[in-house]
């Protein structure tokens, strides 16, 4: 009320009228005060209108696996329940007692307003992603939940990648197959110990020289600055001292390969280790390798050749792809053809 | 039997030349536009294989849609004259409908060789005049054979629908489009309603372009022209 008569104030001051003009501005300052007012209570409807919604929804929560799914009782929710269940099943024998680690974790596919308490949980929602149907879902919820439970040192080495039994391995390939690193080329002609380094699973030196060569170097400075900024001379000019202190600025050189690749190494040793390799991640460990060796239960060395032989396996055969193609090409035409010709010419009128 | 397939790919080639002409062209300057288009977005830097890829992966789907166009417009010329002439001329004829049909079969499909040899030739053309960042291939061969399985594919699909009576070929079609859509619209609210699983349309569709032995799984392989 008091900014009601501190404009009511102004108003009258700036217009010295007459009684019935400022009888019509005190209705029109009114009015203004109702609007407020009506908007405040629309508003405490509305409030009251949700909560009622919260309290009439009967929530029912269904466990599966280490997992708990929160959400309002309906046939959706039963077959989300079935997703995860079906995904689960993949996954657990790889986890082990490691399931452990992420028992309790709540899964809802309802908004987050349905229930403050649970903001944290995973969500289980197809329509988030549009084409992505419940598998999928179930599937980012299942190595959403794996990844948060990794021991820190594997969750950062991963680079924001999930955990995953079904990696892309044909994407890793294509990217070391393009990577502009010394070290990724020489992984990809078959060097164990290039791989190693490409995969960031031991420190590629002060300066980056186990990934990169200068002028390697200097060409990520060249991709990475605008060509108006001051470091990107250090391209142009040779000078590998300014090219280092424009990538440290940028926090650091970028690996050669990203997390996808790593997360499918990972998954190769998940599989190579089987039943409990989740849990044996978590076994002490000097660092991320002796990690992901003792999850596959063998050498790291053998886990690294067996994931070289499993990006070879998914390269793009273009040609492949074609001769698969052709043969039931020819089959679906020799059908297509004869269904052409059981037409009638009789067929005037 | 020869004059016969002589006279039937001269009457193709007649009814069709002007739109193969235009398809010819098309095919020859798509994979060098996109090629082109890829190495100026990507740059010429040493770093460029990636963005390449990328930039070469996001115009990839402008070829299976040029497939199925060819296709089915070779397919539509093949039995236009004959819709527009109430197939008086095939009555006239002294061979069988069987015959006429794979005759007018093999004439379409032989006259579509001129787009495919057009993309083809764009594709070596513009992967031979390029200088590829390290780590990548071209595969202008295995792009031309995927391309020529798609559109005879689509070309025989339509062929086979066209040969119908126009009523005929639309009932078809209007059938299967109210299978598609009504069942994508029924399919989940049955799901919904009684809690069972079904088969939708689009997933069905979905199997057809990504499964063997679905009969457009060649539509649903790379059609990266540039590979590792």
């Amino acid at each position: 009320m008091a900014v009601v008569g501190a404009v009511c104030a102004l108003l009258c001051a700036a217009a010295p009228a007459s009684g019935q003009a400022r009888a019509e501005l005190a209705a029109r300052i009114d009015s203004l005060d109702r609007v407020a007012l009506s908007q405040r209570a629309r508003l405490a409807q509305l409030d009251s209108m949700a909560e009622a919604r919260r309290r009439a929804i009967v929530m029912d929560t269904t466990r599966i696996g280490p997992f708990l799914l929160v959400d309002p009782d309906t046939a959706d929710n039963a077959r989300a329940a079935e997703a995860i269940a079906a995904v689960w099943s993949q996954y657990s024998a790889v986890a082990g007692e490691g399931a452990a680690r992420i028992a309790g974790a709540t899964v809802t596919s309802s908004p987050p307003q349905s229930f403050g308490t649970l903001a944290q949980a995973y969500s289980f929602n197809p329509g988030i992603w549009g084409g992505l149907d419940r598998e999928r879902a179930a599937h980012v919820v299942v190595r959403s939940a794996l990844t948060d439970a990794l021991p820190s040192d594997v969750r950062d080495w991963l680079l924001g990648a999930r955990v995953t039994l079904r990696p892309d391995n044909t994407q890793a390939y294509r990217e070391l197959a393009t990577a502009h690193s010394h070290s990724a080329r020489a992984c990809y002609d078959g060097d164990t110990a290039a791989c190693i380094v490409t995969l960031g699973l031991v420190d590629p030196g002060a300066d980056w020289e186990r990934w990169y060569t200068p002028d390697e170097l200097r060409a990520q400075v060249a991709q990475r600055v605008r060509p108006m900024d001051a470091a990107y001379a250090c391209a142009n000019d040779g000078d590998h001292e300014a090219c280092l202190q424009a990538l440290r600025a940028l926090h650091g050189a970028l690996p050669p390969v990203g997390g996808g690749a790593r997360a499918g190494l990972l998954a190769h040793a998940l599989g190579e280790g089987g039943p409990g390799s989740f849990e044996r991640l978590f076994a002490p460990a000097p660092d991320v390798g002796s990690r992901i060796a003792h999850a596959a239960g063998t050498s790291l060395d053998v886990v690294i050749d067996g994931w070289r032989a499993r990006l070879d396996e998914a390269r793009p055969d273009m040609r492949a792809g074609v001769i698969d193609a052709g043969v039931w090409t020819v089959v679906w035409l020799a059908a297509l053809a004869l269904l052409a010709t059981r037409s009638t010419r009789w067929r005037i009128g | 039997m020869r004059s016969e397939m002589t006279q039937m790919l001269r009457l193709q080639w007649q009814s069709s030349r002007w739109l193969l002409l235009v398809l010819a062209v098309i095919c020859i300057g798509l994979p060098q536009a996109s090629v082109r288009l890829a190495l100026w977005v990507g740059g010429d830097d040493v770093l460029a294989s990636g963005r390449l890829l990328a930039q070469l992966g996001s115009t990839s789907g402008l070829y299976p849609f040029l497939a199925a166009i060819t296709g089915a417009l070779v397919a539509l010329t093949a039995w236009n004259w004959d819709h527009r002439t109430g197939h008086v001329y095939a009555l006239s004829l002294p061979v069988s409908r069987t015959q006429y049909a794979l005759l007018k079969l093999w004439a379409g499909a032989v006259v579509m060789l001129v787009p495919v040899l057009a993309i083809w030739a764009g594709a070596w053309i513009a992967t031979a005049m390029t200088t590829l960042p390290s780590g990548l291939r071209a595969y202008p061969f295995a792009f031309g054979a995927r391309f020529l399985l798609a559109a005879l594919l689509v070309y025989a699909t339509v062929f086979a629908l066209a040969s119908g009576t126009i009523r005929t070929t639309l009932i078809v079609t209007g059938v299967f489009c109210v299978l598609f859509i009504g069942g994508s619209i029924a399919v989940p609210w049955i799901e919904s309603q009684f809690g069972v699983d079904l088969i939708s349309p689009t997933q069905v569709l979905g199997e057809a372009f990504t499964s063997w032995p679905g009969p457009f799984r060649v539509f649903g392989g790379s059609w990266l022209l540039i590979d590792v």
